[in-house]
């Protein structure tokens, strides 16, 4: 940790101080949205997650030991959170979630400053949870297998096999719809 | 960060969108901050890395799943109630305490009437372990994928094996419940089943799928399968072709009261006039062979697809589905004129399992993969022992066996195993090789889907003997003795006649 800013941060933030934590979390706010937009695609399911994300990782500062960077430590947990709400989501009519969520601010329900209607959005959201977490850990943001395993608390072997079918599967979506296109 | 991603797919989902956050985000995270509530503490449990836990650090407040306060129990509860408060904290408390969308902070009631001061659950910490049966964890270089996925698949989709129905307490208890898995898998019959594919047939036997189940109580022991997509072991399917006949025989044998050496037409090529079928259904034996009148035995022998035919259509196909069922292949058959052919989509395991229950006097065991699932000294699930359902009658599955045992003499296969019975065949369409059979204490099924071999099934069965050979297992009690005198049937051999 060379950054003497964010290092008196982190030493405040431990100490109980939320406004350097907050400040720290702006320092690294862009990235966590990226990886929190690419994982759930909707501003609503970004937010909600974003949100347990930093306070999970505020009430567990005592665990970032300093040993590695910050951003990567806190990328982490904001992954993580993301896959607990994927999970969460499976579970429930998410487009629709998404839709009433986005409604809610100003009847947007369909505008893609909200949700992303994306071909590969929406072939994504046909995708159970579990496919759906390990291709966009993997193939969205550069984990490999073992990483992945490990954030998914699964095998190699099963991430492997759930990347082939989700892949195959997001190809044929993603086929179909250019077919569509070019008719 | 390696190169195991797609590139393409990388780029498509480089390019979602990445949204801004709604107006009064960072308002309602700060007054979430400045809470009381949450402050900096003991590093979550098993998640976040190395815990960096202060001697003085007190432990979070108590949520139950409801986001409940729970009064907080004496310290002579000792760390695991810690490890529990700070588990169920991890996955309700940052929940509870954001502020809602109208920027309210939901409350958390301190005047919890259902609160007690039992003792939560036993909760050990750390990520579930996966174990065969003797307690060793199951590791990757024995190549349990689809074991692995398997079990994964069952406890995320059947809440009897943690417990609760609840599938995000499921979650909870893999990810950080400390709850050790034990399979029915036995690492030495993984260990044979990979020797097997890697000696035979000079790798033609690579990419074999082998399952094996113990007759005496329906466990799997041995699973290994290459299909990349294969996520569950129940869901993985082959064309049993030839090795359907078992079924079919036990069908005659059990339900159409004909015996082995009752006599059929196996006279090719021949067709079949079939209700709802505007062509007649025509079939011709394997090599264009003519075919004879022969006994049943002998026709199984021979591979006669006519006599096949035949015979299931005088047994009835709808009497072929149900014993089919009746010893346990749950899917994937119809009562199609080609069901006596193996043309069906059948789940390994059941097909298996049907072998099993063969092997075991005709007695079904459910297959299962799960033995015993405990978390710390709590048992959160125990299979217990096993429950025998009559499916065919002793009589029948020792007739069954001994037309098998026939055809293994007749093909001076590779099988040399003296007890074993079984058949192989090999799939017209698709070339897909495949054998199955049973030995007093062990039914396996090999198949090998791989295109460029030149003869599936002979690569099939040279696997399938050296597995049997190389893994002996230690306990043949419980199932049938596959090579037996079976009953005489108390009348004189007469012709079968197919009535379509």
């Amino acid at each position: 940790m060379s950054d003497p800013r964010e290092r008196e941060l982190i030493e405040r933030s431990t100490a109980g101080d939320g406004r350097a934590f907050a400040a720290l979390l702006a320092d690294h706010d862009d990235r966590m949205r990226a990886i929190a937009s690419r994982m759930l695609g909707s501003q609503a399911a970004m937010d909600d997650a974003l949100q347990d994300a930093y306070l999970k990782a505020y009430r567990s500062l005592a665990g970032f030991r300093g040993e590695a960077p910050f951003g990567g430590w806190l990328q982490r947990v904001v992954t993580r959170t993301c896959i607990d709400h994927l999970r969460r989501r499976d579970r429930r009519d998410e487009v629709a979630l998404d839709a009433a969520a986005s409604s809610a601010q100003g009847g947007l329900a369909f505008d893609d400053r909200y949700v992303d209607r994306s071909a590969l959005g929406t072939a994504l959201a046909t995708l159970p949870a579990h496919h759906r977490a390990v291709v966009l850990l993997v193939d969205g943001e550069g984990y490999d297998y073992d990483e992945a395993a490990e954030l998914l608390h699964t095998s190699r072997g099963t991430v492997a096999s759930r990347l082939s079918r989700a892949r195959a599967a997001l190809r044929t979506a993603l086929d179909a719809e250019r077919q569509e296109r070019c008719r | 960060m390696t190169g195991e991603r797609d590139p393409l797919l990388a780029a498509e989902l480089a390019r979602r969108p990445v949204f801004d956050h709604r107006p009064g985000f960072w308002d309602d995270l700060d007054r979430a901050l400045r809470s009381d509530e949450v402050r900096p503490g003991p590093a979550d449990h098993g998640e976040l890395g190395p815990a960096g836990r202060g001697a003085d650090a007190q432990p979070p407040p108590r949520i139950d799943r409801r986001g409940h306060r729970r009064p907080r129990p004496g310290r002579h509860h000792g760390r695991w109630l810690l490890a529990a408060a700070m588990a169920l904290v991890a996955g309700g408390l940052a929940s509870t305490l954001l502020p809602d969308r109208g920027g309210r902070t939901t409350s958390i009631s301190t005047d919890d009437p259902t609160a007690t001061t039992a003792p939560a659950p036993v909760v050990v910490g750390g990520p579930a372990r996966i174990v065969d049966r003797d307690g060793e964890p199951l590791t990757s270089d024995l190549a349990v994928q689809v074991a692995l996925a398997t079990v994964d698949d069952l406890l995320a989709t059947d809440p009897r094996y943690l417990g609760t129905d609840d599938a995000d307490e499921r979650a909870r208890l893999l990810a950080d419940g400390g709850v050790t898995i034990r399979t029915t898998i036995d690492s030495a019959a993984q260990r044979a089943a990979l020797d097997a594919r890697r000696n035979a047939g000079d790798g033609a036997g690579n990419g074999a799928t082998v399952t094996a189940i113990d007759p005496a109580t329906g466990a799997i022991v041995a699973a290994v399968d290459d299909d990349p997509v294969a996520d569950s072991l129940f869901r993985r399917t082959v064309r049993p072709s030839d090795g359907f006949m078992a079924v079919v025989l036990a069908a005659a044998f059990d339900r159409g009261g004909v015996v082995p050496e009752d006599t059929i037409d196996g006279r090719g090529p021949c067709e079949f006039e079939m209700d709802g079928l505007d062509d007649p259904y025509q079939v011709v034996n394997h090599g264009q062979a003519p075919g004879a009148v022969a006994t049943v035995r002998q026709q199984v022998i021979d591979r006669s697809d006519c006599a096949w035919v035949r015979l299931g259509l005088a047994v009835g196909l709808d009497t072929i589905v149900d014993t089919a069922t009746a010893l346990g292949v749950t899917g994937g058959v119809s009562a199609y004129p080609s069901l006596p052919l193996g043309a069906a989509d059948v789940s390994v395991v059941d097909l298996t399992s049907a072998y099993a229950t063969l092997a075991a006097d005709g007695q079904l065991r459910e297959p299962f993969l799960i033995e015993r699932v405990t978390q710390g000294e709590r048992v959160l699930y125990d299979h217990g022992a096993p429950v025998a359902q009559p499916a065919v009658s002793a009589d029948s599955a020792c007739r069954v066996t001994s037309v098998l045992a026939s055809v293994r003499t007749a093909d001076e296969s590779e099988v040399v195993d003296p007890e074993a019975a079984g058949i192989g065949g090999r799939d017209g369409f698709s070339g897909a090789g495949i054998y199955t059979g049973f030995t007093a204490s062990l039914a396996v099924t090999v198949s090998i889907e791989l295109s460029g071999v030149d003869d599936a099934a002979a690569a099939a069965t040279a696997v399938w003997n050296q597995f049997v050979v190389g893994y002996r297992p230690a306990s043949t009690g419980g199932g049938g003795s596959p090579i037996e005198l079976c009953p005489e049937p108390g009348r004189d051999p007469q012709p079968v006649v197919a009535t379509p």
